[in-house]
């Protein structure tokens, strides 16, 4: 698992640097930015509850991390086609219907290769097709579907427990 | 280019599909190991004015610098402390009235997410209730502890022997999803406060310790929100078992020594009166009458057993009415065997040794007859 990734990383600056040579160090378009929180329940004054996200607290075997990535144009023109690409993290699973993106086709993957709909996924079982578990899906993908005007921001959100 | 996209794109693949179907089971069985760090590296492909652009790598703070790898947002696992400890064998330990170094078995589990040290200590502390059907009549004295080197398996549990281990204060890095087996060993007071029938409960307190305290620091529970690149600790163990209270990193269990030795029981019934008939006889003068000396061993198996016996007053001892078992006891001096003292022994066992238990094989049984004067 840690070879896998470290060659994917490998691969994808590999790729980068052969497709982007000449505008390596020109900001693009997008900020791209991940962060980890965790969901905590607090209680107002009228003890009503309700949850909120805060930073990671202690990340514990079975925590349920809250993943949030957001794309904020910030050049004059929109940004067409965006598309954020997000793996699961190694050693968490992904929490069934936990994707959301508003304006967004999600799409997921179990190879990276194939990307659809969580309930089309297949995965290959002693020769046999068989509907992919949530904990089976190693890639989301968030394909916007407007274009992204100057200053706006998308985001895709997903969770995953750690195991 | 294309192809070498495409080429680099297959291997990695490739290579990512057989990471999953190794590692997945066996992240499951014991949870990630503390330590680990988490890493999440995001993309984004766009198009501006319809000319696809380069992609762009997330970081923690926001990055959009196209063609570099981004920076992982990242945590690392922290320390997720379970474990148990066990009395082995679900019964009480016989002892003896001064009997020294007396061993009880527990066991120690550790399923964290990562190897952990424990701090060992016994004492006299008593559970909220008594176990094995027994209150504490006494305390023990001169606890010591002894990690066993049998080999301990998680699923199926036992009692392993003492094999003479050197005195311990602590587990060193039990490893997660492992076990060891802990000897207890104690003093029992001598009689009469260690007495037939009384016994001892005591405790085995188990601590989470830090890495190389032998022992001695216990692990405190971090109260302040995660730092993501220190390993912190949360209590998890279970157990309201015992009176442990759960998620603070102690665990106890308890066991009994129970005091037995011999219980001796004389019946008399009389045999023939010479008048009656059978089985309505009685004790009138003339009559003869059989005595029967039941002992039965309460603890653990006994040496040099002996019974002396003396013929009752105003009686006759009737020559060569004494058995043992069943078997004749020759006279001695032409007078009862025991008078002297003798040997007593379970069925088929050595002179002098009466084996534990309640069964006909194991109780020593002596008849002899008198007649009443």
């Amino acid at each position: 698992m840690i070879k896998g990734l470290k060659i994917f990383g490998f691969a994808a600056i590999a790729a980068c640097g052969l497709s982007s040579q000449a505008f390596a160090q020109t900001p693009g378009c997008i900020v791209l930015k991940s962060i980890a929180e965790v969901e905590q329940e607090v209680v107002n004054a009228k003890g009503e509850k309700s949850t909120k996200l805060v930073p990671l607290t202690k990340a514990v075997p079975g925590t349920q991390v809250v993943w949030t990535i957001t794309a904020n144009n910030t050049c004059k023109q929109p940004s067409e086609n965006v598309s954020i690409n997000d793996p699961v993290p190694e050693h968490m699973s992904y929490v069934a219907n936990s994707a959301v993106g508003p304006g967004a086709d999600i799409t997921f993957s179990v190879d990276g290769k194939i990307f659809a709909a969580a309930a089309e996924l297949t995965v290959q079982e002693n020769g046999v097709a068989r509907k992919a578990r949530a904990d089976e899906i190693r890639h989301i993908r968030w394909a916007f579907k407007n274009s992204l005007a100057p200053g706006a921001q998308a985001f895709g959100r997903f969770r995953a427990v750690l195991n | 280019m294309k192809s070498i996209n495409q080429q680099l794109r297959r291997a990695r693949l490739a290579v990512v599909a057989l990471g999953l179907i190794g590692a997945t089971p066996a992240a499951f069985a014991v949870g990630t190991d503390f330590g680990t760090d988490i890493t999440n590296t995001a993309s984004v492909n766009y198009s501006v004015s319809g000319v696809p652009q380069t992609a762009i790598n997330s970081s923690p703070t926001g990055n959009s610098t196209p063609g570099t790898a981004g920076v992982p947002t990242t945590f690392e696992v922290d320390k997720k402390i379970i474990f148990v400890a066990e009395e082995t064998d679900g019964a009480a330990t016989v002892t003896s009235p001064g009997l020294t170094q007396v061993v009880t078995v527990f066991r120690v589990t550790n399923t964290s997410n990562g190897a952990q040290d424990y701090g060992l200590s016994a004492d006299n502390l008593q559970p909220p209730a008594a176990i094995f059907g027994r209150p504490d009549a006494f305390d023990m004295a001169n606890f010591t502890l002894h990690v066993s080197v049998a080999t301990c398996d998680t699923a199926t549990m036992t009692t392993p022997a003492f094999a003479s281990e050197p005195a311990v204060t602590h587990i060193e890095q039990l490893g997660e999803d492992a076990c060891r087996y802990v000897f207890v060993r104690s003093d029992t007071p001598v009689s009469p406060t260690a007495a037939n029938g009384l016994a001892s409960t005591i405790r085995l307190a188990v601590t989470a310790t830090t890495n190389a305290s032998n022992g001695a620091t216990a692990e405190a529970e971090s109260g302040a929100a995660d730092n993501a690149a220190v390993v912190d600790v949360v209590f998890a163990e279970a157990g309201t078992l015992n009176g442990n209270t759960v998620e603070d990193g102690i665990s106890m269990a308890f066991d009994q020594y129970f005091v037995g030795t011999l219980t001796v029981t004389k019946t008399a019934a009389v045999i023939s009166d010479g008048f009656s008939p059978a089985g309505q006889a009685k004790a009138i003068p003339g009559a003869t009458v059989e005595y029967t000396i039941t002992v039965q061993n309460n603890g653990l198996v006994t040496s040099g057993a002996q019974l002396t016996e003396a013929i009752p007053a105003n009686t006759t001892y009737v020559a060569g009415s004494t058995t043992l078992n069943g078997a004749a006891v020759s006279d001695v001096s032409g007078a009862m065997p025991y008078v002297s003292g003798g040997a007593i022994s379970s069925p088929a066992a050595a002179a002098g040794v009466i084996n534990p238990g309640a069964t006909a094989g194991e109780i020593a049984v002596v008849r002899f007859r008198v007649t009443i004067n």
